[in-house]
């Protein structure tokens, strides 16, 4: 008897655990829907919530640890990109220059190191390391990256003398790129040039690039020369009785640094 | 079994037994999930509960462990309480008579306690139609057998840890 009593008072605790929850699960299920999505999210909030935002931490770090080694991985290989593309840059920038000063496809370029520069004497002349027996000849014209430098006004097996434009006997036939005016370009005081022959009726104006033309056999057409500096009007001309009013005084300033000369090319005529 | 004699005890161990499940959920959850099928340590740890400490820990287990489940669906929230109560219950009330001496009677406990949980999940949610026979056949089915064989090795370890030796008071039942 007092064993069933016992199992009845367990059965009844039981039971009135049992009913009291079920009771409260049956109340939450008909709730509304805002306040259990409320009651849901506080219960999470309380619960499952640090960990999963502890777990979502720690995957940002493992993934940022691997965008970052990919990262370090592309700096490195962009860093050397970017050297070799600086490299090509450059190159391609000294190709560029150099085919400039290719005339066209009948011409040679033979590169040659200057031996010994001079400009105070008399001549104005260099001495460079190729000569004949590099198919150097007289009268080819000589030009460095800049433009005109000279002409081979002597030639040797191993070595050539350069008459350089500032030579007083230095004459090259000469064009406006823009106006495409003939003229004469020789020196004139100091470094500066003179373009020569220019009749007053013709246009040229300060900023104009004077280039070879390729008239006289000499020089071939499109070597750059030098750019207008100052051009002497008809009315200037006749104040100071400096000419008869005939040609222009058209000031050019060379764009080789004759006082750095280094690389020069010797340009010959392909056989 | 690893209750300790105060509420106290009971009342820590059971909170721990809860962190437990929340942490695996959180952390160790989706790395034993198997193709999709996923191993349901709450029936576990319910069972284990209802077979060790009877119905009344049963319902109340069963009920906090439906509601953390329920609380990620909140237009059901109150319904895997509910069910899960039911189950902590019956197994804690009719364990004697279940023979369930055997570790392998334990695993299948845990089987149709799973299977009984997701069938009146989905009848609650879906209602009974067609699908409801594939769902459970491609889904439960799998997840049942899972849990179970992995329920039966807790169930091993459990068993053949001293309890007493941790200081913890054992308990028959």
């Amino acid at each position: 008897m007092d064993k069933l009593t016992s199992l009845i008072h367990i059965r009844r605790d039981t039971f009135l655990n049992l009913i009291i929850f079920v009771l409260l699960s049956i109340l939450l299920l008909i709730l509304p829907l805002d306040f259990k999505s409320d009651v849901s999210a506080f219960i999470f909030k309380f619960t499952y919530g640090p960990f999963y935002s502890l777990r979502n931490y720690i995957k940002e770090l493992e993934g940022v640890r691997d965008e970052n080694k990919q990262l370090r991985e592309k700096v490195v290989e962009l860093t050397l990109r970017n050297s070799w593309l600086k490299e090509e840059h450059l190159e391609n920038q000294r190709l560029r220059e150099l085919l400039e000063f290719r005339p066209n496809l009948e011409y040679e370029v033979i590169p040659a190191e200057i031996l010994s520069a001079e400009p105070n004497r008399r001549y104005f002349s260099i001495l460079i390391d190729k000569g004949t027996g590099d198919g150097v000849r007289r009268n080819m014209p000589v030009i460095n990256l800049q433009g005109l430098v000279g002409k081979v006004v002597d030639a040797s097996f191993s070595s050539a003398v350069i008459q350089l434009m500032l030579d007083p006997n230095f004459r090259a036939s000469a064009q406006d790129q823009t106006t495409r005016v003939f003229g004469i370009i020789k020196p004139w005081s100091g470094s500066s040039l003179q373009l020569d022959n220019v009749p007053l009726r013709e246009e040229i104006r300060v900023g104009d690039r004077i280039i070879t033309s390729g008239l006289g056999g000499i020089f071939p057409p499109g070597i750059m020369i030098g750019v207008v500096t100052a051009v002497e009007s008809e009315e200037e001309q006749s104040k100071i009785n400096r000419s008869y009013g005939i040609f222009k005084t058209i000031e050019v300033a060379p764009y080789v640094d004759f006082n750095h000369l280094e690389e020069l090319f010797v340009i010959a005529v392909k056989r | 079994m690893l209750w300790g004699s105060t509420w106290l005890t009971k009342i820590i161990f059971g909170l721990l037994i809860i962190l437990a499940l929340i942490l695996f959920q959180a952390f160790i959850a989706g790395a034993v999930t198997i193709g999709g099928i996923k191993f349901d340590l709450s029936i576990v740890i319910l069972i284990y509960v209802a077979l060790s400490r009877g119905p009344v820990s049963g319902v109340i287990f069963g009920f906090l462990i439906g509601l953390l489940a329920d609380i990620f669906t909140p237009q059901i929230l109150g319904w895997g309480a509910l069910v899960k109560c039911l189950i902590g219950f019956s197994v804690g009330s009719f364990k004697d008579n279940l023979y369930l001496d055997s570790l392998y009677s334990k695993g299948g406990m845990i089987f149709f306690a799973l299977i009984l949980n997701d069938l009146l999940y989905y009848i609650f949610t879906g209602g009974l139609n067609a699908s409801l026979l594939e769902t459970l056949i491609g889904y439960t089915l799998f997840s049942a057998l899972y849990t179970s064989m992995v329920g039966m090795f807790i169930f091993l370890v459990l068993s053949g840890i001293n309890w007493s030796g941790l200081g913890v008071e054992r308990k028959s039942g």
